[in-house]
Protein backbone atom coordinates (compact mmCIF):
# COMPACT_ATOMS: atom_id res chain seq x y z
CA UNK A 1 0.00 0.00 0.00
CA UNK A 2 1.58 3.64 -1.06
CA UNK A 3 1.86 5.67 1.81
CA UNK A 4 0.63 9.23 1.89
CA UNK A 5 2.86 12.29 2.33
CA UNK A 6 3.39 12.57 6.02
CA UNK A 7 6.03 15.52 5.83
CA UNK A 8 3.13 18.45 5.65
CA UNK A 9 3.72 21.47 4.79
CA UNK A 10 7.28 20.69 3.78
CA UNK A 11 8.10 21.07 0.21
CA UNK A 12 8.82 17.06 -1.53
CA UNK A 13 12.02 17.97 -2.67
CA UNK A 14 14.85 19.87 -0.24
CA UNK A 15 17.25 21.39 -2.22
CA UNK A 16 20.20 23.10 -0.35
CA UNK A 17 21.15 26.20 -1.60
CA UNK A 18 25.29 25.89 -1.42
CA UNK A 19 25.78 29.64 -2.26
CA UNK A 20 28.74 30.73 -0.17
CA UNK A 21 27.38 31.68 3.50
CA UNK A 22 23.86 30.60 2.86
CA UNK A 23 21.92 28.75 5.93
CA UNK A 24 23.22 27.27 8.94
CA UNK A 25 24.38 23.35 7.69
CA UNK A 26 22.93 22.28 10.69
CA UNK A 27 19.36 24.01 9.74
CA UNK A 28 19.73 22.08 6.66
CA UNK A 29 20.55 19.01 8.21
CA UNK A 30 17.00 19.87 10.36
CA UNK A 31 15.52 20.34 6.96
CA UNK A 32 16.10 17.47 5.30
CA UNK A 33 15.92 15.07 7.95
CA UNK A 34 12.63 15.79 9.19
CA UNK A 35 10.47 14.84 6.51
CA UNK A 36 12.43 11.77 6.57
CA UNK A 37 12.13 10.79 9.80
CA UNK A 38 8.52 12.48 10.38
CA UNK A 39 7.38 10.13 7.29
CA UNK A 40 8.72 6.98 9.45
CA UNK A 41 6.35 8.09 12.30
CA UNK A 42 3.32 6.34 10.54
CA UNK A 43 5.45 3.30 10.02
CA UNK A 44 6.77 3.12 13.73
CA UNK A 45 3.30 2.69 14.52
CA UNK A 46 2.77 -0.97 13.33
CA UNK A 47 6.33 -1.88 14.50
CA UNK A 48 5.91 -1.27 18.28
CA UNK A 49 9.07 -3.70 19.56
CA UNK A 50 11.43 -1.31 16.73
CA UNK A 51 9.73 2.06 17.27
CA UNK A 52 11.46 3.92 19.91
CA UNK A 53 14.30 5.40 18.34
CA UNK A 54 11.85 6.93 15.16
CA UNK A 55 9.84 8.38 18.06
CA UNK A 56 12.03 9.62 20.20
CA UNK A 57 14.02 11.12 17.42
CA UNK A 58 11.13 13.00 15.94
CA UNK A 59 10.31 13.95 19.13
CA UNK A 60 13.42 15.48 19.76
CA UNK A 61 13.38 17.54 16.35
CA UNK A 62 10.03 19.00 16.62
CA UNK A 63 11.00 20.51 19.34
CA UNK A 64 14.07 21.49 18.35
CA UNK A 65 12.76 22.70 15.28
CA UNK A 66 10.04 24.75 17.79
CA UNK A 67 12.46 26.17 20.22
CA UNK A 68 14.42 27.76 16.59
CA UNK A 69 11.02 28.96 15.12
CA UNK A 70 11.30 27.01 12.11
CA UNK A 71 9.14 27.07 9.44
CA UNK A 72 9.99 23.44 8.02
CA UNK A 73 7.29 22.20 9.92
CA UNK A 74 3.85 23.55 9.83
CA UNK A 75 2.42 22.56 13.24
CA UNK A 76 -1.09 22.96 12.59
CA UNK A 77 -1.05 20.58 9.81
CA UNK A 78 1.04 18.44 11.28
CA UNK A 79 -0.89 17.87 15.06
CA UNK A 80 -4.01 17.38 12.78
CA UNK A 81 -2.22 14.11 11.05
CA UNK A 82 -0.86 12.99 14.12
CA UNK A 83 -4.07 13.50 15.63
CA UNK A 84 -5.89 11.52 13.37
CA UNK A 85 -3.03 8.37 13.91
CA UNK A 86 -3.85 8.58 17.35
CA UNK A 87 -7.57 8.42 16.86
CA UNK A 88 -6.95 5.19 13.95
CA UNK A 89 -4.89 3.70 16.20
CA UNK A 90 -5.88 0.41 18.14
CA UNK A 91 -3.71 -0.99 20.98
CA UNK A 92 -3.07 -4.20 20.42
CA UNK A 93 -0.62 -5.10 22.99
CA UNK A 94 -1.82 -7.61 25.55
CA UNK A 95 0.62 -8.75 27.63
CA UNK A 96 1.34 -6.53 30.61
CA UNK A 97 3.78 -4.59 31.51
CA UNK A 98 4.55 -4.06 27.13
CA UNK A 99 3.71 -0.69 26.45
CA UNK A 100 3.76 0.70 23.07
CA UNK A 101 5.56 4.53 22.45
CA UNK A 102 2.62 6.34 21.27
CA UNK A 103 3.03 10.22 19.76
CA UNK A 104 0.67 12.91 20.37
CA UNK A 105 0.32 15.91 18.52
CA UNK A 106 -1.41 18.71 20.61
CA UNK A 107 -2.83 22.00 18.85
CA UNK A 108 -3.21 25.25 19.99
CA UNK A 109 -6.86 25.03 19.12
CA UNK A 110 -8.37 23.18 20.92
CA UNK A 111 -11.73 23.79 18.47
CA UNK A 112 -9.40 22.33 15.82
CA UNK A 113 -8.69 18.98 18.14
CA UNK A 114 -12.82 18.31 19.01
CA UNK A 115 -13.42 18.65 15.11
CA UNK A 116 -11.40 15.68 14.38
CA UNK A 117 -12.84 13.44 16.84
CA UNK A 118 -14.79 11.00 15.82
CA UNK A 119 -15.80 7.21 16.30
CA UNK A 120 -13.53 4.88 16.61
CA UNK A 121 -12.25 1.67 18.66
CA UNK A 122 -10.19 4.13 20.78
CA UNK A 123 -12.46 6.90 21.33
CA UNK A 124 -10.87 10.34 22.51
CA UNK A 125 -12.64 13.49 24.03
CA UNK A 126 -11.23 16.68 24.65
CA UNK A 127 -12.02 18.89 27.30
CA UNK A 128 -10.42 22.51 27.99
CA UNK A 129 -10.61 23.59 31.50
CA UNK A 130 -10.96 27.48 31.29
CA UNK A 131 -10.66 28.38 34.72
CA UNK A 132 -7.37 26.66 34.74
CA UNK A 133 -6.45 26.91 31.44
CA UNK A 134 -5.72 23.46 30.81
CA UNK A 135 -6.73 20.52 28.98
CA UNK A 136 -7.95 16.84 29.65
CA UNK A 137 -7.80 14.28 27.43
CA UNK A 138 -10.35 11.05 27.96
CA UNK A 139 -9.68 7.74 26.21
CA UNK A 140 -12.67 5.76 25.91
CA UNK A 141 -13.02 2.44 24.90
CA UNK A 142 -16.29 0.73 24.57
CA UNK A 143 -18.46 3.22 26.55
CA UNK A 144 -15.88 3.07 29.33
CA UNK A 145 -13.52 5.86 30.49
CA UNK A 146 -9.89 3.90 29.97
CA UNK A 147 -7.15 6.77 30.55
CA UNK A 148 -7.10 10.55 31.09
CA UNK A 149 -4.91 12.94 30.69
CA UNK A 150 -3.94 16.34 31.40
CA UNK A 151 -1.68 18.81 30.02
CA UNK A 152 -1.10 22.73 30.17
CA UNK A 153 -2.32 24.78 26.96
CA UNK A 154 0.79 26.73 27.83
CA UNK A 155 3.02 24.10 26.51
CA UNK A 156 0.83 24.14 23.33
CA UNK A 157 1.79 23.25 20.37
CA UNK A 158 4.29 20.42 21.26
CA UNK A 159 4.24 17.09 21.28
CA UNK A 160 3.31 14.36 24.45
CA UNK A 161 4.85 11.17 24.57
CA UNK A 162 2.41 9.15 25.94
CA UNK A 163 2.89 5.41 26.81
CA UNK A 164 -0.36 3.25 26.12
CA UNK A 165 -0.31 0.47 28.11
CA UNK A 166 -2.10 -3.00 27.13
CA UNK A 167 -5.34 -2.21 29.42
CA UNK A 168 -5.51 0.88 27.58
CA UNK A 169 -4.70 3.41 30.77
CA UNK A 170 -2.39 6.48 29.76
CA UNK A 171 -0.31 7.34 31.92
CA UNK B 1 51.73 -11.01 13.43
CA UNK B 2 49.85 -7.63 12.76
CA UNK B 3 48.18 -7.48 15.69
CA UNK B 4 51.36 -7.62 17.29
CA UNK B 5 52.82 -4.78 15.09
CA UNK B 6 50.36 -2.59 15.57
CA UNK B 7 50.67 -2.36 19.44
CA UNK B 8 54.19 -0.66 18.79
CA UNK B 9 54.73 2.76 17.32
CA UNK B 10 54.88 2.69 13.58
CA UNK B 11 57.80 2.27 11.63
CA UNK B 12 60.05 5.08 11.15
CA UNK B 13 60.42 4.14 7.78
CA UNK B 14 56.85 3.58 7.07
CA UNK B 15 56.28 7.49 8.64
CA UNK B 16 58.94 8.66 6.37
CA UNK B 17 56.85 6.84 3.52
CA UNK B 18 53.59 9.47 3.93
CA UNK B 19 55.87 12.25 3.77
CA UNK B 20 57.07 11.03 0.52
CA UNK B 21 54.46 13.39 -2.09
CA UNK B 22 55.76 10.41 -4.75
CA UNK B 23 54.41 7.78 -3.03
CA UNK B 24 50.41 6.68 -4.21
CA UNK B 25 47.65 5.32 -2.13
CA UNK B 26 48.59 2.02 -4.58
CA UNK B 27 52.10 2.46 -2.52
CA UNK B 28 50.65 2.96 0.72
CA UNK B 29 47.68 0.56 0.18
CA UNK B 30 48.90 -2.07 -2.26
CA UNK B 31 45.95 -4.07 -3.78
CA UNK B 32 45.76 -8.16 -2.30
CA UNK B 33 47.63 -7.43 0.48
CA UNK B 34 44.96 -6.59 3.34
CA UNK B 35 47.50 -7.00 6.26
CA UNK B 36 50.02 -4.48 4.68
CA UNK B 37 46.83 -1.91 4.28
CA UNK B 38 45.76 -2.44 7.62
CA UNK B 39 49.49 -1.55 8.53
CA UNK B 40 49.30 1.93 6.59
CA UNK B 41 46.25 2.39 8.24
CA UNK B 42 47.74 2.07 11.82
CA UNK B 43 51.04 4.20 10.39
CA UNK B 44 48.61 6.87 9.11
CA UNK B 45 47.27 6.80 12.16
CA UNK B 46 50.48 7.56 14.37
CA UNK B 47 51.38 9.93 12.04
CA UNK B 48 48.24 12.18 12.54
CA UNK B 49 48.77 11.57 16.58
CA UNK B 50 52.18 12.54 16.29
CA UNK B 51 51.46 15.42 14.74
CA UNK B 52 48.75 16.53 16.96
CA UNK B 53 51.13 16.16 19.74
CA UNK B 54 53.31 18.57 18.21
CA UNK B 55 50.93 21.03 17.99
CA UNK B 56 49.20 20.70 21.54
CA UNK B 57 52.96 20.87 22.45
CA UNK B 58 53.82 23.42 21.16
CA UNK B 59 50.40 25.51 22.05
CA UNK B 60 50.78 24.39 25.72
CA UNK B 61 54.86 24.94 26.61
CA UNK B 62 55.74 26.95 23.80
CA UNK B 63 57.65 24.11 22.05
CA UNK B 64 58.76 24.81 18.35
CA UNK B 65 55.87 23.17 16.12
CA UNK B 66 54.77 22.76 12.85
CA UNK B 67 53.50 26.45 10.91
CA UNK B 68 50.31 26.35 10.24
CA UNK B 69 51.35 26.06 6.07
CA UNK B 70 52.83 22.49 6.99
CA UNK B 71 49.79 21.52 9.42
CA UNK B 72 47.74 22.07 6.29
CA UNK B 73 49.80 20.21 4.20
CA UNK B 74 50.01 17.29 6.52
CA UNK B 75 46.12 16.96 6.59
CA UNK B 76 45.41 17.26 2.69
CA UNK B 77 48.50 14.77 2.32
CA UNK B 78 46.60 12.61 4.54
CA UNK B 79 43.39 13.25 2.71
CA UNK B 80 45.11 12.42 -0.66
CA UNK B 81 46.14 8.85 0.45
CA UNK B 82 43.10 7.86 2.57
CA UNK B 83 40.37 9.09 0.33
CA UNK B 84 41.38 7.82 -3.03
CA UNK B 85 41.98 4.08 -0.72
CA UNK B 86 38.24 4.51 0.53
CA UNK B 87 37.14 5.43 -3.27
CA UNK B 88 38.86 2.63 -5.12
CA UNK B 89 36.55 -0.56 -4.52
CA UNK B 90 39.42 -3.20 -5.56
CA UNK B 91 41.37 -2.27 -2.30
CA UNK B 92 38.73 -4.06 0.02
CA UNK B 93 37.68 -6.74 -2.88
CA UNK B 94 40.48 -8.17 -2.91
CA UNK B 95 40.55 -9.29 0.64
CA UNK B 96 40.12 -12.85 0.83
CA UNK B 97 37.30 -13.02 3.27
CA UNK B 98 34.07 -10.71 3.86
CA UNK B 99 35.16 -10.21 7.08
CA UNK B 100 38.10 -8.74 6.34
CA UNK B 101 36.88 -6.65 3.71
CA UNK B 102 34.99 -4.75 6.29
CA UNK B 103 37.72 -4.60 8.44
CA UNK B 104 39.73 -2.87 6.16
CA UNK B 105 36.85 -1.25 4.98
CA UNK B 106 36.25 -0.04 8.83
CA UNK B 107 39.68 1.41 9.24
CA UNK B 108 39.86 3.11 6.12
CA UNK B 109 36.36 5.24 7.62
CA UNK B 110 37.39 5.52 11.33
CA UNK B 111 40.93 6.94 9.79
CA UNK B 112 38.86 9.41 7.83
CA UNK B 113 36.53 10.19 10.47
CA UNK B 114 39.51 11.15 12.92
CA UNK B 115 41.30 13.16 9.60
CA UNK B 116 37.48 15.16 9.32
CA UNK B 117 37.95 16.14 13.14
CA UNK B 118 35.59 13.75 14.08
CA UNK B 119 36.12 11.97 17.92
CA UNK B 120 36.31 8.71 16.92
CA UNK B 121 36.27 6.91 20.15
CA UNK B 122 36.52 2.88 21.55
CA UNK B 123 32.58 1.75 21.06
CA UNK B 124 30.72 2.97 23.75
CA UNK B 125 27.27 4.55 24.23
CA UNK B 126 27.43 8.47 23.43
CA UNK B 127 30.89 7.68 22.16
CA UNK B 128 30.29 8.83 18.65
CA UNK B 129 30.35 13.13 18.31
CA UNK B 130 30.73 15.41 16.00
CA UNK B 131 32.82 19.02 16.89
CA UNK B 132 30.84 21.67 17.74
CA UNK B 133 31.80 25.13 16.92
CA UNK B 134 32.74 26.15 19.82
CA UNK B 135 35.26 23.43 20.11
CA UNK B 136 36.85 25.04 16.72
CA UNK B 137 40.33 26.73 17.14
CA UNK B 138 41.31 27.90 13.79
CA UNK B 139 44.49 27.07 12.36
CA UNK B 140 44.14 23.81 14.50
CA UNK B 141 45.61 20.61 13.08
CA UNK B 142 42.41 19.15 13.88
CA UNK B 143 40.47 21.02 11.30
CA UNK B 144 40.50 19.91 8.01
CA UNK B 145 41.99 22.68 5.63
CA UNK B 146 39.51 24.50 3.02
CA UNK B 147 41.50 22.86 0.43
CA UNK B 148 40.77 19.65 1.73
CA UNK B 149 36.80 19.79 0.78
CA UNK B 150 37.76 19.09 -2.85
CA UNK B 151 38.30 15.29 -2.06
CA UNK B 152 34.85 14.93 -0.96
CA UNK B 153 32.34 14.56 -3.59
CA UNK B 154 29.97 12.38 -5.21
CA UNK B 155 31.83 9.41 -5.95
CA UNK B 156 33.45 9.14 -2.33
CA UNK B 157 29.83 9.04 -0.96
CA UNK B 158 29.00 5.92 -2.85
CA UNK B 159 31.76 4.40 -1.70
CA UNK B 160 30.88 4.97 2.02
CA UNK B 161 27.36 3.68 1.66
CA UNK B 162 28.48 1.31 -0.06
CA UNK B 163 30.73 0.33 2.54
CA UNK B 164 28.16 1.30 5.17
CA UNK B 165 25.87 -1.62 3.44
CA UNK B 166 28.46 -3.82 3.88
CA UNK B 167 29.06 -3.43 7.19
CA UNK B 168 25.10 -3.37 7.85
CA UNK B 169 25.36 -6.70 6.21
CA UNK B 170 28.00 -8.21 8.78
CA UNK B 171 25.76 -10.09 11.71
CA UNK B 172 28.74 -9.01 14.03
CA UNK B 173 28.63 -6.80 17.59
CA UNK B 174 31.47 -5.37 16.20
CA UNK B 175 29.26 -4.39 12.75
CA UNK B 176 26.50 -2.93 15.24
CA UNK B 177 28.13 -1.06 17.43
CA UNK B 178 31.64 0.39 15.39
CA UNK B 179 31.16 -0.31 11.71
CA UNK B 180 27.95 0.94 11.16
CA UNK B 181 28.01 3.96 13.18
CA UNK B 182 31.54 5.28 11.81
CA UNK B 183 30.39 4.69 8.47
CA UNK B 184 27.30 6.66 8.92
CA UNK B 185 29.67 9.17 11.21
CA UNK B 186 31.91 9.81 8.23
CA UNK B 187 28.84 10.41 5.42
CA UNK B 188 27.28 13.27 7.70
CA UNK B 189 31.05 14.50 8.84
CA UNK B 190 31.62 14.79 5.05
CA UNK B 191 28.58 16.87 4.51
CA UNK B 192 29.53 19.48 7.12
CA UNK B 193 33.11 19.98 5.39
CA UNK B 194 31.48 20.39 1.76
CA UNK B 195 28.59 21.50 0.07
CA UNK B 196 28.78 19.43 -2.50
CA UNK B 197 28.86 16.39 -0.67
CA UNK B 198 26.07 17.61 1.08
CA UNK B 199 24.02 18.10 -1.89
CA UNK B 200 24.75 14.59 -3.06
CA UNK B 201 23.78 13.17 0.01
CA UNK B 202 20.18 14.98 -0.09
CA UNK B 203 19.93 14.28 -3.70
CA UNK B 204 21.32 10.91 -3.33
CA UNK B 205 17.95 8.26 -4.28
CA UNK B 206 19.00 5.60 -1.77
CA UNK B 207 19.41 7.90 1.38
CA UNK B 208 15.57 7.96 2.80
CA UNK B 209 15.38 3.93 2.12
CA UNK B 210 18.61 3.53 3.85
CA UNK B 211 17.15 5.88 7.31
CA UNK B 212 14.38 3.72 7.23
CA UNK B 213 16.09 0.78 7.50
CA UNK B 214 18.83 2.20 10.05
CA UNK B 215 16.06 3.76 12.68
CA UNK B 216 13.26 1.70 11.67
CA UNK B 217 13.81 -2.23 10.40
CA UNK B 218 17.46 -2.71 11.82
CA UNK B 219 16.71 -5.38 14.22
CA UNK B 220 19.88 -4.42 16.22
CA UNK B 221 18.93 -1.86 18.77
CA UNK B 222 22.65 -0.83 18.89
CA UNK B 223 22.18 0.44 15.08
CA UNK B 224 19.07 2.25 15.27
CA UNK B 225 20.54 4.39 18.58
CA UNK B 226 23.22 5.23 17.35
CA UNK B 227 21.80 6.05 13.83
CA UNK B 228 19.05 8.28 15.96
CA UNK B 229 21.84 9.39 18.27
CA UNK B 230 23.81 10.79 15.38
CA UNK B 231 21.09 12.22 13.40
CA UNK B 232 20.42 13.97 16.97
CA UNK B 233 23.67 15.64 17.24
CA UNK B 234 23.81 17.11 13.93
CA UNK B 235 20.60 18.82 14.13
CA UNK B 236 20.09 19.24 17.67
CA UNK B 237 21.26 21.84 19.76
CA UNK B 238 24.69 22.55 21.09
CA UNK B 239 25.49 21.87 25.35
CA UNK B 240 25.85 25.08 25.82
CA UNK B 241 22.37 26.13 24.73
CA UNK B 242 23.37 28.41 21.35
CA UNK B 243 21.01 26.82 19.11
CA UNK B 244 22.06 24.69 16.44
CA UNK B 245 25.45 23.13 16.49
CA UNK B 246 27.07 25.09 13.41
CA UNK B 247 29.16 23.03 11.26
CA UNK B 248 29.14 25.95 8.44
CA UNK B 249 30.35 28.10 11.09
CA UNK B 250 33.47 25.42 11.86
CA UNK B 251 33.85 25.08 7.77
CA UNK B 252 34.29 28.61 7.39
CA UNK B 253 36.43 29.16 10.21
CA UNK B 254 38.51 26.55 8.56
CA UNK B 255 38.43 28.43 5.15
CA UNK B 256 39.76 31.51 6.74
CA UNK B 257 42.69 29.82 7.55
Amino acid sequence: MPLPPFHVGVPNTFLLDSSPGSADAAAKFCGFFWPLVSRLVRLAMARPNNSAEVLDLCFDMLRTLRDAQSDVVNLEDLSNDWFDLLLGYTTFEVRPGCFNHFLFATSPNPALLVRRIRPSPTMLTLSRLASSGSYTLLCWRAGRQVGRMSFRSGLCPFILRTRMAGTGSLT
Amino acid sequence: MYDFLVKLPADEKALETIDDPSVSYLDMFPLGQPFKCLYAVHALRDYLKSRRSKTAASETDGQEGDTDERRVAFSIRAMSLIVPAISDPQITAQCRSPELQIELGSALVELFVSLLGGQVNPPSKGALMFRSSSSCRPCSDQELPASAARFLDGPLLERLLAILSLALSADTPESATKHVPHCLQSILQSCCASDAFMSAFCAHPAVPRLFEELLLNERRVEVRESTARLIRQICGPTEEGEGYVNCASATISCRRS
